[in-house]
């Protein structure tokens, strides 16, 4: 029998805010096993806080499945930058009282409805009968923030591997969305030029274009893409490797070193895979779990979107989020969400939608019009994009 | 001082079958163990696996603050247990993978991915009121993803998810059959128009509308935000006189609980009775700053429990279907959903359907696909609403706590704005 068994350890502190005062502050200590054995070439999973029981479960569930992977990789892990930061071991209350205070003394028209700032340091272990012993310890900060006024809204978010968090830049923003908001028209319908900024482009991605780079998609006949599909003036590499990367790792979930991968260069180049799918799409370094109690899938880690040329926004409409972009169509690429921060010559605008097609919309790329930043998993600037439906 | 502990223990066994074969079958068993202690109006947690006065001791090491946070306190004693008529642990594992493989075989698409989840909640809660609390609550459900290629790549996802036993699930293969006379002509469907305009909405639609349109506003911690525009409406017509809208986690449906997670006894609410706001939706501290009803608090897993719906439902009306078809006239007749989000703030909301037809003088006509709606709360003034009430189960995903509810519907008649060509 071969076995892997994976375990995570999670110390963390979050603070919550809501209706500007801060009012609950939480400690989460969490360990937790996920064991996958491979029996008789049959793949078992299963996750536990008991490590024996857990190991038993993945016998039992070994016997009914019909998923096969000969054995478990040794690989070495990649030397990455910026995984952990040592300061998160003595975080205490007085710094998030701290961070707290900036919240509040960053915000002076509108109010804040709501806010999280949450600290977290995750401890990796993954052993496996094939020989590889791999631990990584990461730590991760992350802080989102809701506005009112006078009945607009904005939403913003911000995220780092190091403990300090760029909260009075967030919250700014996050209020001058608001304030703009409370004063939203609508808008004409309409073919428009369109500038997405980094939220916006995390939102629609992450539920349009992203699924269709998954070589578990691909294989299955679930994604448009093949390699050499033509998507425009686009470069997209996934990098888990990047330095301070918010999805950056040394390994991924399954023992495979992290490695750098140019994705799409205009046309695209290849997918990101997991075990399972490397003898087909190579070994990518991407088989990750949505959690511990679920086996590793192939996903993606840093996302860093490149455009060449730099235009301006000007006679655009600009959108800062989205309400909805998990309802788009992972599968066609198709889309048709509603606008939840916009403006079009300085003035918010509101009750808008767009509909399209992601890989359509590629084609419509006119050039990045931001410095690049980081959301979630998507590092990008804001794009330009021409001649969009507006409804 | 107030503190409450919650312990929940939950164990799940999940198949899936990938293209017609056993992929990632998994067995989790997660228990886990929350502290809360209210002082000086200041909410400390803790979330380890730790004795329970160590436990206390870690929550109240976090009250760092003073706040003005407080709760409604009443003492909750009870038991319950779900018995099913069919236990899912005691069907044989080889009758539900057979069951799952007669599925795929019944399927005529290009791939397709089918789930069978099912899952024991056990949950024990004490306070220091008093309050002792403890239930036992069975899940299952079979979910079909079903990809197909014509003009375009599409999928369309169906699901059957209930709380209760094997007996739930004897109408699966309606899913199937479902799949199979849809998705090939979705492929080849059309982009729908684009504008304001009549909108008839199945009953799974209209369902999600209700949760997204008014549920979400109806939350009273988004009122204590200011973030909802129900603020400050209680005994204000919100809605026409045809509206009442329910929330009601004692119905045997997907959003079913007899205890929230704050150790309260479920009831059933009328939120908006004949248009008129009644009532928001309370967890203890919102119930007590607004004087309202606690027993609306759920949590994923044992995250801090925050207002949430439970099986939220709009009461029939008076319309025939094929009355409905012919006062829309022309417009749009939209099917199924792929979720949807609201701010609550604003009031807008969006939502999607899975499919949907164009309806063209009072006659269903040309299938179109990839069909998301906008509206606002001030749509549920003009509705005409069906009469038959149908029950769709789902996940919401507030505040990134994911927990289980069923939205509720007849067929409705409304005005929204659609995007597409």
């Amino acid at each position: 029998m071969e076995w892997e068994i994976f375990s995570e350890k999670i110390v963390g502190y979050s603070a919550e805010i809501e209706a500007g005062k801060l009012k609950i502050l939480k400690k989460v200590v969490d360990k937790a096993y996920a064991v996958r054995v491979i029996e008789n070439g049959r793949v078992g999973f299963s996750a536990g806080r008991d490590l024996e029981k857990t190991i038993e479960s993945a016998k039992k569930v070994a016997k009914i499945s019909e998923e096969v992977l000969k054995e478990f990789p040794v690989e070495k892990a990649a030397k990455v930058d910026g995984l952990y930061d040592a300061r998160f071991e003595n975080i205490s209350s007085d710094y998030i009282k701290e961070e707290y205070e900036i919240v509040t003394s960053s915000i002076e028209k509108a109010r804040i409805a709501n806010a999280l700032i949450a600290h977290e340091i995750v401890e990796v272990e993954l052993r496996n009968s094939s020989g590889a012993e791999l631990t990584e310890k990461g730590t991760f900060s992350f802080f989102s923030v809701e506005t009112v006024f006078n009945g607009g809204s904005g939403f913003a978010q911000t995220q780092s591997r190091k403990i300090e968090l760029d909260i009075e830049k967030t919250v700014t923003y996050a209020e001058e969305l608001a304030l703009k908001s409370a004063k939203a028209e609508k808008i004409d319908s309409g073919y428009y030029d369109l500038v997405l900024m980094p939220q916006a482009i995390h939102q629609l991605f992450s539920h349009t274009l992203y699924p269709s780079l998954s070589a578990e998609n691909v294989a299955r006949g679930r994604s448009r893409l093949h390699i050499g599909a033509d998507l425009g003036n686009i470069r997209i590499l996934d990098d888990p490797t990047l330095p301070y990367g918010f999805a950056s790792y040394s390994f991924d979930d399954e023992g495979v070193m992290a490695r750098r991968k140019v994705l799409v260069d205009g046309k695209v180049l290849c997918f990101y895979s997991d075990l399972k799918n490397a003898e087909k799409f190579g070994l990518t370094g991407n088989g990750l779990r949505i959690s511990i109690d679920s086996p590793p899938v192939p996903m993606p880690s840093n996302l860093i979107i490149e455009v060449q040329e730099r235009v301006d926004k000007s006679r655009a409409l600009i959108i800062h989020n989205f309400l909805g972009a998990h309802t788009a169509n992972s599968v066609s690429g198709d889309f048709s969400v509603e606008t939840l921060n916009a403006e079009f010559e300085e003035k918010a605008i509101k009750g808008t939608m767009i509909y399209g097609n992601i890989f359509e919309l590629l084609s419509k790329i006119q050039g990045y019009c931001s410095e690049r930043v980081q959301i979630e998993n998507t590092l990008t600037p804001a794009i330009r994009f021409r001649s969009v439906k507006i409804i | 001082m107030f503190y409450d502990i919650r312990e929940v223990d939950i164990s799940s066994f999940t198949i899936t079958l990938e293209d017609g074969a056993v992929e990632k079958p998994k067995i989790v068993n997660i228990k886990s163990k929350c502290f809360r202690v209210l002082k000086n109006g200041f909410w400390g947690v803790f979330i380890g696996d730790v004795k329970d006065d160590e436990g206390l001791r870690e929550a109240e090491r976090n009250v760092v603050a003073r706040g003005d946070s407080e709760v409604e306190r009443s003492t909750s004693r009870g038991k319950y247990e779900m018995k099913p008529k069919i236990p899912p642990w005691d069907v044989d594992v080889e009758e539900k993978i057979a069951m799952l493989k007669d599925l795929h075989k019944s399927l005529k698409v290009r791939s397709a991915k089918i789930s069978y989840m099912e899952n024991i909640k056990k949950f024990y809660y004490r306070d220091s009121d008093g309050s002792e609390v403890e239930y036992t609550v069975p899940r299952l459900g079979i979910s079909i993803v079903a990809i197909e290629k014509g003009e375009t790549l599409q999928f369309l996802s169906k699901r059957l998810m209930k709380v209760g036993g094997f007996e739930k699930l004897k109408e699966v293969f309606k899913l199937t059959e479902e799949i199979n006379e849809i998705l090939p002509k979705l492929v080849d469907a059309r982009s729908p128009p684009a504008g304001e305009m009549n909108v008839l909405m199945d009953s799974k639609l209209a369902g999600v509308f209700i949760h997204e349109a008014f549920g979400h506003a109806a939350e009273a911690d988004h009122v204590l935000q200011g973030s909802s525009i129900l603020s400050g409406k209680i005994g204000e017509t919100i809605a026409g006189k045809n509206v009442t809208i329910v929330d009601d986690p004692t119905i045997e449906e997907f959003g079913f609980f007899p205890f929230d997670d704050e150790g309260v006894k479920a009831e059933r609410k009328i939120l908006v009775e004949n248009g008129i706001l009644k009532s928001y939706l309370h967890s203890r501290e919102t119930a007590k700053k607004l004087k309202g009803k606690p027993g609306n608090a759920r949590s994923e897993g044992i995250d801090f429990p925050i207002v949430r719906m439970s099986n939220t439902f709009l009461m029939p009306g008076d319309y025939r279907f094929d009355e409905l078809l012919e006062l829309c006239r022309n417009g749009v007749y939209l099917i199924g959903s792929k979720g949807g989000e609201t701010n609550p703030a604003t009031g807008y909301f969006h939502f999607s359907a899975q499919y949907g037809y164009i309806i063209r003088n009072g006659e269903i006509s040309e299938m179109i696909r990839d069909v998301g709606l906008m509206g606002y709360l001030e749509i549920l003034n003009n509705i005409k609403i069906g009469r038959n009430l149908n029950f769709d189960p789902g996940f919401c995903g507030k505040a990134s706590q994911t927990v289980p509810v069923a939205d509720g519907s007849p067929e409705i008649l409304c005005r929204a704005k659609v995007g597409g060509e």
